[in-house]
């Protein structure tokens, strides 16, 4: 009896927010858009799809790209997509209770019941966006059947089991979460030795894969409410339901998670936490480094998962996507890293204040080797196969290279910041020297231990990089 | 003629296509106090981040002392002090560790510092708040602790946005106190305030501004007053 009513209470819950929703989207658009240009703007879509199809089907370089997808191609697909679900539990709970469905827990409904038809809704648009992705494929490519069907079947356990895995490690903290996914990834690595080593028929190993990845998260249904931190899960969840994109686009707002200083409170505003600083730029600015780092968390997860999957995949193309994939990635890695910084300088209070680069600079590449330590399993992944002494050769190097580049590429920033672009010259030829020698070294690896060593030693010479970079150094100068 | 610390030169600054200030020129002599002053939205608070360097300008120089923001900037954003009309302070700091940030901003020496937060700490009245983060203390109180920041260094130009907004009249005492001596010693001010009655007595100097023009500028004590803007 219960059950019947808490399922029809739960209908009832998502009927009103629909109702709310398209009551939303309906002010918005009648304020920004006219219908007329709404019904052109949908038979221009799906003409244009029309058109795209065509294309697709007709030109030879799509039909031989199509017909090089094999089974290998599944396996890397489902091994990422699974790895992106863990990355996304930073921001994602995977089950959404809001404060709406938390509610119903307070009223006489089981929240497990309600936790369990928020999981059989999830499961319902998993299934839903497995089929889009089917059918979209089949029009619209000139794929295989049979590897339509395995991605297609790879999304859904991937998205299904994500659920789950999000929701487990969404409850965790940072660290802990951090050692899990990492240790996934280092699953994955020894799945892939090990399906290299002997040498399975790729049929199996996918079959391995989703009966693995499935076992798991038939595992992680028991006891999920073990540790669960329901405060973070609802305003993540409040956040999640009501993110409506093209809402925020139209009306240029955001909504964000409430900031939580409990947690923040207890380990950072102890009394340890307010005795004086050593009185050095680098104590004072690595505390303020590690707030503001915790602001950028999204981007920064984001970016970093993006970068794995981008590396993991270009590294299975062989040789040459060894090298490209972690020369691709730390560029973006270090772009983001350099952007992060310079946003910091845009800081209402850093206005209030000089700007003491030199301690600013050196706190801010104490928390960089954080991204030196997450490339580290990325660059033993892409070299792994190429022998144990370049594996480690090739993680030095990268290392090292990190640091060159970071500080390079917030040096070309900085110097736009102060309208002194003109430096920039020197650093981007070396930036781009570095990353094409990284790049060529996936087949030509005496390029990179040529190349990057010389702009090591001359960033040394030249800047010495425990400092900064040029301007830096010329304003130390002046 | 006296020596001009800060020099504001034909700068025009506009936000989004809008003009907010057109080709304004004027100068703060070394040792004086300017007072910034003219009726809301005229554009004081959009001239003084511009000194700062932190609203962009279209056109037009600025200088202090022999520093000039477009090509030094480092170097010229120490030569200043700011006092914010808001307090703009960390939440992860405590008001003792902000002492510490703007005393190593401005490379002051450990034992100066320390002997300054205690003079000032001990006259705004908040030398038990030292380990307190500024979520424990009232608007107030982080006014006062933003005000003590900016005067820790000792700068050639204090910038002051409104600066008794918040604070309690023994406070209020104390600052214009503490801007007088300063004065003494050679430092210039540059302050923008509503309530010209306090800062009238110890300024030298002023500009008006409206609509983002100078419209008047000259001695302190031939000020006629602002004048209301439908008379």
């Amino acid at each position: 009896m219960q059950a019947s009513n808490l399922f029809h209470t739960y209908l009832w819950l998502k009927q009103k927010r629909w109702k709310k929703k398209v009551h939303i989207y309906r002010q918005v658009f009648q304020l920004l858009f006219d219908w007329t240009l709404s019904i052109y703007l949908f038979l221009f879509l799906i003409l244009g799809f029309m058109i795209l199809r065509d294309w697709v089907h007709e030109t030879a370089l799509f039909t031989n790209v199509f017909a090089s997808f094999s089974i290998e191609w599944v396996i890397v697909f489902f091994l990422g997509w699974t790895a992106l679900q863990a990355v996304q539990s930073y921001q994602d709970p995977g089950v959404y209770i809001s404060s709406s469905e938390y509610q119903l827990g307070l009223l006489p409904y089981s929240l497990k019941k309600v936790w369990i038809l928020g999981v059989l809704e999830q499961l319902l648009v998993a299934a839903a966006a497995a089929l889009v992705l089917i059918s979209g494929l089949l029009w619209l490519t000139p794929l295989n059947f049979f590897i339509t069907l395995y991605l297609s079947i790879s999304f859904f356990i991937g998205k299904t089991t994500g659920i789950l895995i999000k929701w487990r490690l969404f409850q965790l903290s940072g660290v802990k979460k951090a050692g899990i996914i990492l240790l996934i990834y280092f699953a994955l690595l020894i799945l892939r030795k090990l399906a290299y080593d002997f040498t399975f028929p790729s049929e199996w190993i996918l079959w391995g894969s989703w009966v693995t990845v499935s076992v798991i998260g038939f595992l992680l249904m028991f006891h999920p409410f073990h540790n669960a931190d329901w405060g973070k899960v609802v305003s993540y969840s409040d956040v999640k339901v009501w993110r409506m994109w093209a809402v925020q686009q139209m009306t240029k707002t955001t909504i964000k998670p409430a900031r939580r200083y409990q947690f923040l409170q207890k380990i950072f505003q102890g009394s340890r936490a307010r005795k004086p600083f050593p009185y050095r730029m680098t104590s004072i600015s690595t505390r303020i480094w590690r707030s503001y780092l915790k602001e950028q968390l999204d981007p920064i997860l984001k970016t970093v998962g993006g970068v794995y999957v981008a590396g993991i995949a270009l590294s299975l193309q062989g040789d040459w996507g060894t090298g490209l994939g972690l020369a691709i990635g730390i560029f973006v890695l270090n772009q983001m890293a350099s952007s992060i910084f310079i946003s910091h300088f845009s800081q209402a209070y850093m206005h209030t204040i000089p700007w003491e680069m030199e301690g600013w600079f050196q706190s801010f590449r104490k928390w960089y080797a954080a991204a030196v330590l997450l490339i580290l399993p990325l660059t033993g992944w892409a070299f792994f196969q190429q022998g144990y002494w370049l594996m480690v050769s090739f993680m030095v190097l990268t290392s090292i290279w990190m640091y060159v580049d970071v500080s390079l590429s917030i040096s070309a920033r900085f110097n736009h910041l102060l309208n002194r672009s003109w430096y920039n010259g020197p650093l981007n030829l070396a930036r781009t020297g570095g990353f094409v020698s990284l790049a060529a070294g996936g087949i030509f690896p005496w390029i990179s231990f040529g190349v990057i060593p010389l702009l090591f030693i001359l960033s040394l010479k030249f800047t010495r990089l425990k400092g900064s970079w040029i301007t830096l150094e010329k304003e130390k100068g002046g | 003629m006296m020596k001009s610390c800060l020099r504001v030169s034909d700068v025009s600054v506009s936000i989004k296509k809008t003009p907010i200030l057109e080709n304004i020129s004027f100068q703060v002599n070394a040792g004086q106090i300017t007072a910034l002053i003219g009726h809301n939205g005229a554009g004081k608070s959009t001239a003084m981040k511009t000194i700062m360097g932190w609203q962009k300008k279209e056109q037009g120089k600025i200088m202090i002392l022999e520093k000039d923001l477009d090509e030094d900037y480092l170097a010229y954003k120490r030569l200043f002090s700011y006092i914010p009309e808001e307090p703009m302070l960390l939440s992860e700091l405590t008001v003792f560790q902000h002492f510490q940030l703007y005393g190593k901003s401005y490379q002051m020496d450990e034992q100066t510092l320390i002997t300054r937060v205690e003079r000032l700490t001990e006259w705004f009245d908040i030398g038990d708040k030292l380990h307190e983060y500024p979520e424990a203390l009232s608007k107030g109180m982080r006014q006062k602790v933003q005000t003590i920041c900016a005067l820790l260094p000792d700068v050639p130009l204090l910038l002051i946005d409104e600066p008794f907004m918040g604070l309690d009249v023994y406070s209020v005492d104390f600052l214009l106190d503490e801007l007088k001596k300063r004065k003494e010693q050679g430092t210039s001010i540059l302050v923008t305030s509503h309530q010209l009655d306090k800062i009238k007595d110890i300024c030298d100097e002023y500009v008006m501004l409206k609509d983002g023009r100078i419209c008047e500028s000259g001695k302190i004590k031939d000020f006629g007053g602002l004048k209301r803007r439908k008379s």
